[in-house]
């Protein structure tokens, strides 16, 4: 899988192996099998077998075996777990996801994910959440086409997005109880650049 | 009419078989054209309420050319969503494959539009507007051909 090196987050030997820990490690909740992954993840089959030995091997990953098939998950025993998952969050999370996907919508200003998924990149422990809420501010062209992204985000991350259309100056001002309570919390600005380096 | 897809709908269990209503279908197709007249006339003062029309007017049509076939969705909940697929399945090849696939998206912004937060332009509505117009001309050409 000698696929080149991640632009955003180049510490990985490889996209591939990016793509590969983001998989396990951010879908624990949805376990694959290797020839799955392969399908899934678009990368050769005995490349990524290869890939996923040389991981575990590195106690980053541990696998099952059921029946015939290897099924990877993230080894939570890991002293680098906690902030490999952090890492891969942040390059590989839904906030990355959602940018590429908004960035074609017009007369967006910002968008921030909020809410649990918010919390948790902040650090805050916990599960997965099943949604993510996403706040959009701005005037953005096209509702119809916010429900596709929103569509076709379900498509990528296997969750519901939330998008929710709010005005600048109703973001500025913040007089709505929700917006105040929305604003102390933690939000994740997303990059609406498609992942362009500053 | 696809009737292997219908059928599969059938089988499922989403598409019950009812006696076939020519007559109600058209009233069906006159509510639908009434939805498109006031959903172009108000779609400067009242976009949602205009969008709201346009997509109940695609969905008369396609419960219009159910009724003309004897054929009506199961109630119960995701019966609109239900509706979709078999307009897809229904009236697949005949030009209309783009309009029809949207359905699904008008049906969803139109349910998140109840709430706050959702968004609905001008121009949404413009092509909900476009997507009933050739959903309803395609159920007419054929009830009434």
């Amino acid at each position: 899988m000698r696929t080149s090196s991640p632009l955003l987050l180049p510490i990985f030997r490889s996209e591939g192996q990016g793509r590969l820990l983001a998989r396990v490690y951010l879908h624990a909740d949805r376990p694959v099998t290797i020839a799955g992954l392969a399908r899934e993840l678009r990368l050769n089959d005995g490349a990524l077998t290869r890939e996923a030995n040389r991981l575990e091997r590195a106690g980053l990953v541990r696998s099952d075996r059921v029946g015939r098939n290897r099924i990877l998950h993230p080894n939570e025993e890991s002293p680098y777990y906690r902030e490999l998952y952090g890492l891969l969050l942040k390059a590989y999370g839904p906030a990355v996801v959602i940018g590429e996907e908004l960035a074609r919508v017009d007369g967006i200003q910002h968008a921030f994910v909020h809410g649990s998924w918010a919390a948790r990149y902040a650090g805050e422990p916990g599960s997965d959440p099943a949604d993510i809420d996403v706040i959009v501010v701005g005037n953005p062209a096209s509702g119809l086409e916010l429900t596709r992204v929103s569509s076709d985000l379900f498509a990528r991350l296997g969750r519901e997005v939330n998008i929710m259309v709010v005005g600048e100056a109703e973001w500025d001002a913040a007089e709505s109880g929700f917006l105040r309570e929305v604003q102390s919390r933690p939000l994740i600005t997303i990059d609406l650049t498609c992942g362009e380096l500053a | 009419m696809k009737s292997r897809e219908v059928d599969a709908l059938i089988s499922e269990g989403v598409i019950v078989r009812v006696r076939a209503d020519g007559k109600a279908a058209r009233l069906d197709l006159t509510v639908a054209r009434s939805h498109l007249a006031s959903a172009a006339a108000v779609v400067d003062s009242d976009p949602v309420g205009a969008f709201a029309l346009a997509y109940d007017a695609m969905r008369k049509a396609l419960v219009a050319h159910m009724r003309a076939n004897g054929l009506r969705v199961r109630s119960g909940v995701g019966a609109h969503y239900q509706t979709g697929r078999y307009g897809l399945a229904a009236l697949d090849g005949q030009g209309i494959d783009g309009a029809l696939g949207e359905f699904d998206t008008l049906r969803s912004l139109r349910n998140r539009s109840e709430y706050r937060g959702a968004l609905v332009k001008e121009a949404d509505v413009y092509e909900a507007i476009s997507h009933a117009q050739a959903v309803v001309d395609i159920v007419t050409g054929e009830i009434d051909g």
